[in-house]
């Protein structure tokens, strides 16, 4: 009889424990999604308001004022900033899709001599520091008649190539059976054509995550214009204007979180469609590196 | 059958064809920086815009290991110091977070995964501003809520005092990335073999006993990978100095002297000089890292 009583006691206590431990847990995770994710609302909400409204009550949500996104465009000159933006991630992102995934073909799919140079190559990119190549990088550009140019940013969109997408890349052409090319050799089908017709449509994962990066990696980028645009503002980027917008009109709050939130939404939107094919890069390219 | 010979020769043709585009970007964006930038460490080139290559040896590198007034040495500290706690906490948070959407539904897994990784993807311009927003003296959001709820004044700038200066930058960074380290973890965790866990649970293990005795030894590749990343990360961090603190409250770290040298004081050659000993300290440090971690991780088995 106490036996049974000791028993029903040690359930209830580990019930206890368990519903401490379950209640423990989502007060943790509740903590946490505020931390990350308040501080993006409070943006978004104050890009609604005006520095009275602001000042009056920082937490209150409202969306009086949508003119402060109206505001932030003309006074901020970002009609001229989004075109360039745009420019350069289109360029990006089209450019480095196709140079990627040529050379996936040629490494993964053909495996000519060479591939393991590339490769070799590739690997050691990861670890050399950017500060390391921007004053050559600075050289090359001046020689070339590109600086305080949209084209000093043109340039190295145009001729980029993902390291990760590479390596993402070469894993999945191991999927692809040999004897699905060589038949089609046998068929007649030149390499080009495979290329096309064969591997493309095979490796579009692959392709949308180097499309997602290249993108985010031209529309953000913030450093480039800094240091390549230095007089020429109707050559600037986003990111860049927007920063300066920042140190110039320190106390328009809502005119300011409404620039914040235009620079921000392409990104968060991309990313957010197309997260399955963008987590699944992050992992193969960090195991890799 | 016949062709296949030909087949592989013609592979080769093409396969030179297809790569050339990445060849040439491999061999402008790194091959030619990389040479360029040790050929520069031996001369005295101050601007960018008439290179000259006047050769005057090591003169740079005894410079920079002798010249007692350079910023370069105390910004490494600075550096190292911001690179080791945001580590650190950036791991056990991320490795933490990530063991508890392990263990969550599917449908709650999906949206956390994508919640937690929008900073990540954040231009860093946006990040930057909208934290000097938030530590704003006075009416930003940390401001107020100290003050308001908590009845705090007298509070300090946060992006300006010493000490504070550094901690804001690192709580930024850590929200910035914390993305990273928990999909990372996450990814590495659904690799664990569900079957092996299932055999612990049966033979009576916890939740906590699950974590230690499994989780953690196996994905022991991963925090390798994350304390690598994340150190190299924030060694060469510069953006979020630059944009945030300016510099200001001891928060020099080494890319602002970098980038102070090359963008202000307009020194080409001493720019690429400081780079490359950072490049070769950070290679030294990784090497060493690689094999201590090594050690650990035998030792685990």
């Amino acid at each position: 009889m106490t036996d049974r009583v000791n028993e029903k006691k040690t359930m209830d206590s580990k019930r206890v424990k368990y519903i401490i431990g379950q209640v423990a847990l989502i007060v943790f995770m509740a903590i946490v999604t505020l931390c990350v994710v308040y501080p993006m609302l409070f943006v978004i909400s104050t890009s609604f308001k005006t520095y009275g409204e602001f000042v009056k009550d920082p937490f209150a949500i409202t969306f009086n004022h949508p003119e402060n996104y109206v505001k932030a465009w003309v006074e901020g000159n970002l009609g001229r900033s989004i075109l360039n933006s745009a420019t350069v991630a289109v360029v990006a992102v089209v450019c480095q899709v196709l140079i990627t995934g040529c050379c996936i073909f040629a490494m993964g799919v053909l495996r000519f001599k060479g591939s393991g140079l590339i490769m070799g190559v590739l690997l050691f990119t990861m670890f050399i520091s950017g500060e390391m190549t921007t004053v050559p990088n600075i050289i090359l550009i001046r020689k070339l008649n590109l600086y305080d140019t949209l084209g000093a940013l043109l340039f190295p969109a145009a001729l980029g190539l993902s390291a990760i997408g590479v390596m993402l890349g070469d894993g999945y052409c191991k999927a692809i059976p040999e004897e699905m090319h060589e038949s089609a050799n046998l068929d007649g089908a030149t390499v080009p054509q495979m290329f096309l017709l064969i591997d493309l449509p095979l490796l579009k994962p692959v392709l949308t995550y180097v499309a997602i990066g290249s993108f985010g990696g031209a529309w953000s980028d913030f450093f480039g214009p800094l240091i390549y645009l230095p007089t020429n503002k109707e050559a600037h980027t986003l990111a860049i204007t927007i920063q300066q917008f920042n140190t110039q009109n320190n106390s328009e709050y809502g005119t300011l979180c409404a620039a914040l939130c235009i620079l921000a939404a392409p990104v968060v939107l991309v990313y957010s469609i197309f997260s399955k094919y963008f987590l699944e890069g992050v992992a193969v390219g960090a195991v890799k590196g | 059958m016949v062709n296949t010979k030909l087949f592989q020769e013609e592979r080769n043709f093409w396969g030179w064809i297809f790569a050339l585009p990445a060849i040439l970007s491999l061999l402008l964006f790194v091959a030619y920086p990389i040479v360029f930038s040790v050929i520069l460490s031996f001369t005295d080139q101050r601007s960018a815009a008439n290179i000259q290559l006047d050769f005057k040896g090591l003169q740079n590198y005894v410079y920079l290991f002798t010249n007692a007034r350079t910023l370069y040495w105390p910004s490494m500290l600075n550096s190292f110091l911001f690179s080791v706690i945001s580590t650190v906490i950036q791991t056990v948070l991320g490795f933490f977070l990530a063991y508890v959407l392990y263990n969550m539904g599917k449908r709650s897994q999906a949206i956390y995964r994508v919640l937690l990784y929008i900073p990540v993807v954040l231009p860093s311009a946006v990040v930057a501003i909208m934290w000097k927003f938030i530590y704003q003296h006075d009416n930003g959001l940390i401001d107020v809520i100290l003050t308001q709820w908590f009845g705090l004044e007298n509070l300090p700038v946060w992006t300006v005092t010493p000490g504070w200066a550094m901690a804001a930058v690192i709580l930024t960074n850590t929200w910035r990335f914390l993305g990273t380290t928990l999909i990372l973890y996450f990814v590495a965790m659904n690799a664990v073999p569900r079957d092996c866990l299932e055999g612990a649970k049966i033979d009576g293990a916890n939740k906590l006993h699950i974590l230690w005795y499994f989780i953690l030894p196996l994905t022991f590749a991963t925090t390798k990978v994350n304390l690598v990343m994340s150190f190299v990360g924030g060694m060469k961090s510069f953006d979020l100095f630059f944009l945030l603190t300016e510099g200001l409250g001891n928060t020099n770290v080494v890319g602002m002297i970098i980038f102070n040298t090359m963008y202000r004081q307009q020194n080409m050659s001493l720019t690429v000089t400081m780079s490359i000993v950072l490049s070769l300290i950070l290679a030294v440090f990784v090497y060493f890292g690689n094999f201590y971690l090594k050690k650990v991780d035998e030792k685990n088995d």
